[in-house]
């Protein structure tokens, strides 16, 4: 019998399924895309009785060369189907720009599919010696991890999709199908989006799970005092004054209803709200927590921000880690269409949603029952101001987040990683059925839309 | 999933209020009778306003509920049934009603002893479900008997416009108005944004009719300056005014102008086609309605997405009539962005389905080519907006 193991392609925030599953399903290997590169974590999954190891292993020289020249052979004969009068007929039938999307799709396939037919082949060295018994993803529409799902499905291997966020808009193109077996979804809410895409489609195939990494969010609260304590003295905050946090947001690039202004833009609004709560007599502190890829770029841009709106400096503090403790910690937390503003609920931090075009136009993200305060831009300093200066309007804003937390994320009692590792074993083919196909989804037990 | 849905306090909010202008619109008299506790709660504003509200009703417990919402507002408590209401004849100035179907299908048949209540030259202000049109915005689902079925069933209306006028004449009333109201506050499948009731994200929208005036205001204004002037088949429920007065004639003419109107739901609306049936000019109109949309941005995805789950039987609502230019360059600036998010989708997905792709790209039963999805969306929206990188991450 071949040894068990999983492949995944979770991003890091979801790790801790990892460890669960491996101290449940103790000698399984977990072929990772990401995470074998930290040692922590490749620590803690031996400790639990099992190992990590790289998914894509570099191969040996002749293996390397081999899968090389099969990609040129592929990619010869694509060129050779998109040159052809077949694709013509195909493109024009369809109203397409044939032309256009051969060079676009040439270019894509030169690009991505050395690499996704690495993945396959690595799959496939991993299926010779060990009984794969999930593939488990944070975004299934994401190459490596598309590339595994599909690769899943050919050999009868279940798949998980673990949503990486909620989606607070509605799917939009890649976002609209479910390719895994299962999605696991964080809650009622984050179901909504492709429910009302196509109902029919993905009602059985969506699970309620709770967010594993928000887990630790009920811990974190009772803490409130002392995270804020060590924040203030890590940071030079002084806690007696009102700490605003800003999320700063990312260019949307999978919908034409990107806007590639808006980190700037909602940035700047935040700052000009800020600016009028100062003249007002109601000085912040102001922490923009930006991504830590924008670190250097998103520093500058604040500077040059501040100096240009005429504000002083020494309130302002732009910060790209520690992202759950401002959450817990602030008196107030602002973002756009994002999953800060649902942390914020799960902590009953006040929060306000800033509104753009791009996130109304993608349907609204937030309920009025769900205690997050929705401003535009021009609004954002007096939804501030009233937060920060009115504790009956604080106390209404939490026990409204208190009532719609669970439709949020499941549970809210930090046990979303063991449903998740519940729904993995579910799912998950048995060690002594190689190659036999998973179960049906609509056969499968679980927390059901 | 419906547990976890939002709640309807918005959306009642917003019929509350378009209930309660109706009534006092409309409503004569010192002396006012409402048919049921629903009519009960909406027409406190009345007695507040010094009018003599009698409240009828067969239970005890909506009554004491009702009783409860008045405080200390003086109104007239009686249990009883309103199919045949304990009252003397010409008793009270008007009669408001909102759910006339709760008493039978067949509404018309319940009118003989809610017009015998109601004295000489008074009001009755009722809520009925449309009057015309079949499927989208028209009636309630019956089967053949005219028994009500559940969603999704046949839609025919129960009573038409011309059986009103007729069932008026006989009874000595004159319709004075049949105001099409509730356009979204449907839930039965059938009105003209069904397409939009079960959505989540509109849920969500509308939930925030609760909290933020100006989408209050402006959901009104579409209801009461458009929809409410349109005939008695433009929602799913409709809001008659009949005076107990013979006048023949006037029926007659009323429901010419029903059925002009029922024709222009039957082709394609546009502003000027309206103005004969709107309080304002078209200039004013399109005015107060750029207004309303500058107001805010969940204003205008409200119109926005009411624009494009709107389904008036086999109506074309030509938006840009309605719009003034910059506002419309944003709804057709929006319209395109939707086409494109469909079109690169469509295009980079279904690609792979042309003759020899797969053969080509598959490698141990997987086709490569579906796993090319994600960057092929991006350098679709690069190659458009003429951008290399498609946005900064």
């Amino acid at each position: 019998m071949k040894p068990a193991a999983i492949i995944s392609v979770l991003h890091q925030r979801t790790f801790s399924v990892l460890e669960s599953y491996v101290r449940d399903n103790p000698q399984t290997t977990v072929f990772a895309w990401q995470g074998p590169e930290d040692p922590e974590l490749v620590r803690r999954i031996a400790a639990a009785g099992g190992e990590m190891v790289p998914l894509h292993v570099p191969l040996p020289l002749f293996q390397r060369a081999r899968l090389k020249a099969e990609s040129r052979w592929r990619l010869s004969r694509l060129e050779g189907v998109l040159r052809g009068p077949a694709w013509s007929r195909f493109c024009s039938e369809r109203g397409w720009p044939g032309e256009r999307l051969r060079a676009l799709i040439g270019r894509r396939a030169r690009a991505d599919l050395p690499v996704i037919a690495a993945v396959v082949a690595a799959l496939e060295r991993i299926a010779a010696s060990h009984t794969v018994r999930l593939v488990v993803v944070s975004e299934d529409f994401s190459p490596w991890a598309r590339a595994a799902v599909l690769w899943a499905r050919e050999r009868g291997i279940p798949s998980l999709h673990l949503s990486h966020s909620l989606t607070v808009c509605e799917p939009y193109t890649v976002h609209r199908r479910i390719v895994s077996d299962v999605l696991a979804v964080f809650g009622e809410r984050g179901a909504e989006g492709y429910l009302d895409a196509d109902a029919d489609a993905f009602v059985g195939q969506i699970r309620l799970t709770g967010n594993p990494a928000w887990d630790d969010y009920p811990q974190m609260v009772s803490r409130r005092e002392a995270i804020r304590c060590g924040l203030a003295i890590r940071h030079e905050l002084p806690p007696s004054r009102p700490w605003v946090v800003f999320a700063t947001t990312v260019v949307e690039t999978q919908t034409a209803f990107c806007d590639d202004g808006v980190f700037e833009e909602t940035l700047r609004a935040f700052l000009e709200a800020c600016r009028t709560l100062a003249d007002e007599g109601r000085g912040v502190e102001i922490i923009v927590k930006d991504r830590p890829p924008n670190r250097t770029f998103g520093s500058a841009r604040l500077g040059e921000l501040v100096t240009e709106l005429g504000m002083a400096k020494e309130h302002i503090h732009y910060v790209v880690d520690e992202m759950k403790e401002w959450v817990v910690a602030a008196d107030a937390v602002v973002s756009v269409a994002s999953n800060v503003s649902v942390e914020a609920l799960l902590a009953a931090t006040p929060a306000v949603n800033l509104v753009t075009e791009v996130d109304v136009a993608l349907t609204p993200s937030f309920d009025a029952e769900s205690g997050i305060v929705e401003a535009e831009g021009h609004e954002l300093a007096a939804a501030l101001g009233r937060i920060l200066s009115d504790p009956d309007h604080r106390v209404r804003l939490r026990d409204q987040m208190r009532r719609a937390a669970s439709r949020y994320n499941l549970g809210l009692d930090g046990t979303a990683t063991t449903r998740v590792v519940r729904l993995m074993e579910e799912l998950a083919s048995p060690v002594a059925a190689e190659g036999s196909h998973g179960r049906s989804a609509a056969s499968r037990e679980g927390e059901r839309v | 999933m419906s547990a976890g849905m939002v709640d309807s306090a918005g959306v009642e909010r917003l019929k509350g209020r378009l209930e309660v202008d109706l009534f006092e619109a409309h409503a004569v008299g010192p002396a006012v009778v409402a048919m049921g506790c629903q009519a009960g709660r909406r027409s406190l504003s009345l007695a507040r306003g010094g009018l003599a509200v009698t409240v009828i009703d067969g239970s005890q417990a909506a009554l004491d509920e009702v009783r409860s919402l008045a405080g200390a507002v003086a109104i007239d408590i009686e249990p009883g049934d309103v199919r045949h209401p304990p009252v003397g004849d010409d008793a009270y100035d008007s009669l408001l009603s909102l759910d006339c179907t709760a008493y039978g299908p067949r509404w018309l048949e319940i009118l003989p002893e809610w017009v015998r209540v109601v004295k000489p030259g008074g009001r009755l202000v009722l809520g009925v479900p449309s009057l015309g049109g079949s499927c989208c915005g028209g009636g309630v689902a019956a089967d053949a008997d005219g028994i009500p079925q559940e969603k999704g069933g046949a839609h025919r209306p129960l009573v038409t416009a011309g059986d009103l006028a007729a069932d008026a004449d006989v009874r000595g009333l004159a319709v004075l108005h049949a105001v099409p109201c509730g356009v979204f506050s449907g839930e039965s499948g059938c009105g003209p944004l069904a397409a939009l009731e079960g959505k989540h994200w509109w849920r969500r929208l509308l939930s925030w009719l609760a909290t933020d005036e100006l989408l209050l205001e402006f959901a009104l204004f579409l209801e009461q300056e458009l929809v409410g002037r349109l005939s008695g088949a433009a929602a799913e429920r409709v809001m008659v005014v009949l005076e107990r007065r013979p006048d023949p004639q006037a029926n007659q003419t009323w429901l010419r102008t029903h059925d002009d109107l029922q024709a222009l739901l039957a082709g394609e609306i546009a502003l000027d086609a309206l103005v004969p049936y709107l309080r304002v000019p078209a200039g004013e109109f399109r005015s107060r309605l750029d207004t309303h949309l500058r107001a805010s941005l969940r204003n205008f995805a409200f119109f926005e997405g009411t624009c494009r789950g709107l389904a008036w039987g086999g109506a074309q609502v030509d938006v840009a009539s309605f719009l003034e230019a910059d506002t419309l360059a944003r709804f057709e600036d929006w319209s395109r962005r939707r086409r494109l998010d469909r079109d690169v989708a469509s295009q980079a997905r279904d690609w792979t389905t042309a003759p020899g792709v797969e053969r080509s790209l598959r490698l141990r039963g997987v086709n490569l080519a579906d796993a090319l999805e994600y960057h092929l969306v991006e350098d679709l929206f690069a190659d458009r907006s003429g951008s290399s990188s498609g946005g900064r991450r």
